[in-house]
This record gives C-alpha cells, structure tokens and sequence, in this order.
C-alpha cells in the first residue's frame, strides 16, 4: 500500500511539473554574461559573524594601505617619477616617448602634425612601454604612415640605462615582433642619442625630432662633401632614406663587392646605432650597370666613372647614387641620378667635358676608373 | 502486507554520483550538463518548491532560479557525495527570501508559513486532483517531508539536518503523514 501511495505522489508531482528547460538555458546564459558579483545573492554569508570577520578584515587591509605597510604600493600619479629614458620614434610621424625606471610611460606626445594623427585620444600615461609601442605602431600602420613601400622606422633613445646596446637591441625586437605578422618587410634603426643644445636648435628649426636629427648629424660627418643644399634637403628626407644614407656612409670605405661574392651585411661601426633589418637598395656596381644599359655602352668604353651616394635635392625623399661618366670618344660628362631603393635611372645633366674639367677637380681614383682608365691632366681639352 | 518502496541506496548512490559530476561539468563550463541536470533533478526541485509555497507559478520560479543559482555557483560545490542536500539548501534560501519578498520583509513566524493557501487558487494551478488533496491535507512539514524523503530520496537523517529538526521529530511528521495520505487514496477509492 505505502509503495503504491509513493509512487501515486511521485507520479503527480512529475506530471505536475513543468517544462521550463529552455527558460533555464536562456537564464542561465544571460546570467553568465553579466559580470559578477550578482546583487542579492547572499547564499554563503548567512551568519552575521561571517560579516563581521569580513568587515575586520576589510579594515585591516585599508589600515595597511593608507599606511603603506608591506605593500608595493603602485606609484601615485601626482607624483612626479624619475624620469629615466627618452624615446623617439620616426617614421614621417614624429612622437616622444619619456618611460620611468619601470618602462612605464610618463609622457607621450607628438612632435609633429602627422604624429598628432596618430596619437589621437591615446592615453598612454601609466602603461607598459611594450603596449604603448604595439599601439603606436599598430595606429601608424593603420593610418598608412607604415606601409610595404614607406617601411622604416626609427627608434632613438637618450638613457641612463648602463646596457645602451641591450635596450636598443630590445626595442629593435619588439618593434620588428609587431611587424612579423604583418605583410611588410620592415626596417628598423635604433640610436642612443645625446641631447646637445646644437641638435636641439637644429631639430627645431626644421621641424623634426631631437632623434631624427641626431641621426642626420650622424649621416652628414659620414659624408665630408655634401653642400648646404644636400644637408637641407637631408630634413625633408623619410627614415628609410636616411637609413640608406646612412648605410652607405658606414660602407664607404670599404672596398667594391666582386663579382661572385655573396651581399654583404651592413656593417657599422657605431655602437650606439642598432639596424633591425637589412635594408634592400642596389649596390653601386648595379647602378654602374644600370647606367651603361640606359646609355648603350659597354663598360670597355668607360673613361672615367664616378659615383657617389647623395640625397637628391630634385626629389626630397629620394636617396641617389649620382654618378658622372665620360665614355671615349664623347667630349660630354654625363650626370646621371639613380635612384637606389627603385633602381631608376635619370639623366640629370650633360656637359661638354672641358667644361666640366674647368669646374670641377680631377675625379676621385675609383677602382673602376683605373680599370679602365682615367684622363690624364694634359689629355684634357 | 506492506511493501516499502524505498529507492534503493545503488540507484541512489547512482544518481548522486551523476549530479555530482554533471555540477562539475557545468563548472568546466559544458552547457549540456546542464540541460542534462535539469532532466535529472527538475521534479526533485519542483516538489520542494511545491511543497513549501503550494502554488504552482511562485514554484516555477523557485525551480528557475534554483537551477540558474546551481548553474552560477557550480564550482563552489565540494563533492561530499551529498548533492541534494546541497541543492536543496540553497533552494531553501530562495524560498524564504521569496517569501520575506511577498510579505514584504514582515518577520515570518511559522505558523503564518503554515497557514494553507485557499483552496480555489490550488484548485486552479494544480492539475493533479490528489496532489490538491495532499497539498491542502498536509501541513508545511509533512508536505516538505513527503518531498525530500518520497520524490528526492533523501534519508530522514538528512532531512533532519537540512530542516536543523530532530531525526525523531521528521520520523513522527512522517509517519503522520503517509497516514493521513493513505486516508486520503481510501476515501477516493
């Protein structure tokens, strides 16, 4: 009989029951979409003593902090911190970063109107300097200031930090991580920089970072000969031009490849500058090549041949070799510019050689020049 | 003769094991665990709701909250190889704050929990002639007894505990009970 009546009352209480499965579920998603705590729910802190020891405790921590005691308290941001690095980062925008001793950002702001574009509503002050670098680089790149043709980056950094190198080298990595998962191929210069009155005065009248003109400086003792005109036009030039002037200025030097030898690295015997990547121009050999061919010569006709990195003061934003070549038998010297990144060849200038001699002194003995001969003085005419 | 029908400790082991793992389940995050739950336990949870506020649609959502509270606090359960008793608890809590809610926050004295819903309400949520019959028979214990220990399966020594009622005192609520029960389904007969 008891059997029966259990499961007479169970029986009316599952058909009683309700379906409410899928009221549940959708509860229960909404539920796990909201944040907790969830109000009202107070299933585990029935006890008042459970309050209490809550409410002691809750004290003691406010106690700990508003004194400080064993706790690393995080920096208040009244304070003003050691200031310890200084970085800038070119590309054509220009923007300042200063990080305290624990890479944070304690100030962030543009040098220029292209650096204020990328900076935007960007509140960097507090973050970790390997997020602030992902987002400026990640802005630059979507606004199109960083591209598969406009690709270089300039890193510069005035530090008390002991280990330059090191820290150069870190940045250098971190930047290049960013670039690794994007299509580009990137190049990347990183500087230790020292602030002189005379790079300050120099990065204000031209409108450029204290670090892109430290860097121009660099370029400039590298090339003894280059006119007013070509070190002006060196400000208006983007970092990957520079960055290529700046390469061959290291390789001057050193002696022509041959043929068969495999492409050099880019040597540099600055420790203070870091290069991330290898920067892809024609060599002067090319160029040579690519002159010969624009002009229909062959090399056995060369007379003389001279060739020299320069910035363009045509094209701003182009790095040259100019290259002055007298063929046997032409009277003329012709000037040709060719660009080193795009590999094309202009005809800049052609004059008549006893001109050009009056002008200009005997050229610079190349190896290609005494392979295949130079003008002696009293040949001249 | 009279043929106890208890659910046997096996199937009851079974079916605490299988909550047990379905609450971890649902702490891992596996939603069909869930769903699984519910199928498994929706009538336990309903005829404890059932039982304390005797009206269908405040049961309803009793059990729905019930279930949503299971599902948020699911890692905090430690298996003990008690489930229900845990379910049950905080199926308890949600009654109580809903009934501190429907007389708003008045002090409840048993007695007023005691008092029996009119009849003409169960008669018309309630589907189930006997179960109107029992609901209005049974007095708030008898009725949370009759669900704990018949429909879930819970042992009066757990019963005792989760009702902080002495094991003597469910046994004798009990027992009254199915008596009056058993009248009941005579007199129907």
């Amino acid at each position: 009989m008891e059997k029966e009546l259990k499961e007479k009352i169970i029986s009316a209480y599952q058909k009683e029951t309700p379906d409410i499965k899928q009221k549940v579920i959708f509860a229960c998603q909404q539920e796990s979409q909201v944040p907790s705590p969830i109000k009202g729910e107070k299933i585990f802190f029935k006890n008042s003593i459970f309050k209490m020891v809550a409410i002691f405790i809750a004290c003691i921590l406010t106690l700990c902090i508003g004194l400080g005691i064993g706790i690393n308290l995080p920096q208040n941001s009244n304070v003003v911190l050691a200031e310890e690095s200084k970085i800038y980062l070119d590309v054509n925008p220009s923007i300042k970063l200063s990080i305290d001793k624990n890479n944070k950002i304690i100030l962030c702001e543009e040098i220029n109107e292209d650096g204020k574009s990328v900076l935007e509503d960007m509140q960097l002050k507090g973050v970790d300097l390997k997020t602030a670098l992902n987002a400026i680089v990640g802005a630059m790149y979507v606004k199109g200031y960083l591209s598969q043709t406009d690709n270089s980056m300039l890193i510069s950094v005035e530090t008390t930090k002991i280990e330059k190198k090191e820290f150069l080298t870190q940045l250098t990595k971190q930047v290049n991580g960013i670039f690794e998962n994007t299509e580009m191929q990137c190049s990347i210069i990183a500087q230790a920089v020292n602030e002189t009155e005379q790079i300050k005065e120099r990065a204000k009248e031209n409108g450029v970072s204290i670090g892109k003109a430290y860097f121009i400086d660099k370029i400039t003792n590298s090339y003894t000969d280059l006119t007013e005109q070509e070190k002006n036009a060196l400000f208006k030039m983007n970092i990957k031009d520079l960055s290529l002037m700046y390469s061959h200025g290291q390789n001057k030097e050193q002696p022509p490849q041959q043929e068969g030898d495999k492409p050099k690295e880019e040597e540099n015997d600055n420790e203070d500058v870091v290069l991330g990547s290898p920067l892809t121009s024609i060599d002067k050999e090319q160029a040579k090549n690519l002159v010969l061919e624009t002009a229909q010569k062959d090399a056995s006709l060369i007379e003389f041949c001279d060739i020299n990195v320069r910035p363009s003061i045509n094209q701003h934003t182009k790095v040259i070799y100019a290259i002055k070549i007298k063929f046997k038998g032409d009277e003329n010297v012709y000037k040709y510019e060719v660009d080193c990144l795009l590999a094309t060849v202009t005809l800049v200038n052609v004059e008549p050689y006893h001109l050009w001699g009056d002008k200009n002194p005997m050229p610079p003995q190349h190896n290609d020049n005494q392979e295949h001969g130079s003008p002696e003085k009293g040949e001249k005419d | 003769m009279f043929v106890f029908y208890t659910i046997s400790a096996d199937e009851r082991l079974s079916k605490n094991q299988q909550i047990e793992n379905l609450l971890k389940l649902i702490s891992n995050g596996e939603n069909t665990a869930l769903e699984k739950l519910y199928d498994l336990i929706k009538t336990d949870i309903f005829s404890y709701a059932l039982s304390k506020l005797k009206n269908k649609p405040d049961a309803e959502d009793i059990m729905q909250d019930t279930f949503v509270n299971l599902f948020k606090y699911a890692k905090q359960y430690k298996p003990k190889g008690k489930p229900l008793a845990w379910i049950f608890t905080i199926e308890l809590n949600l009654i109580r704050r809903h009934l501190q809610l429907k007389t708003r926050n008045v002090e409840l004295d048993e007695k007023i929990l005691n008092v029996a819903e009119p009849n003409d309400i169960l008669e018309k949520t309630i589907n189930n002639l006997f179960l109107q019959q029992l609901l209005s028979n049974l007095e708030e214990e008898e009725r949370e007894i009759i669900s704990l220990h018949v429909v879930s399966g819970l042992k009066h020594r757990e019963i005792a505990k989760l009702l902080h009622k002495n094991l003597s005192t469910i046994l004798s609520k009990y027992n009254r009970a199915i008596k009056k029960l058993q009248l009941l389904v005579r007199e129907q007969n």
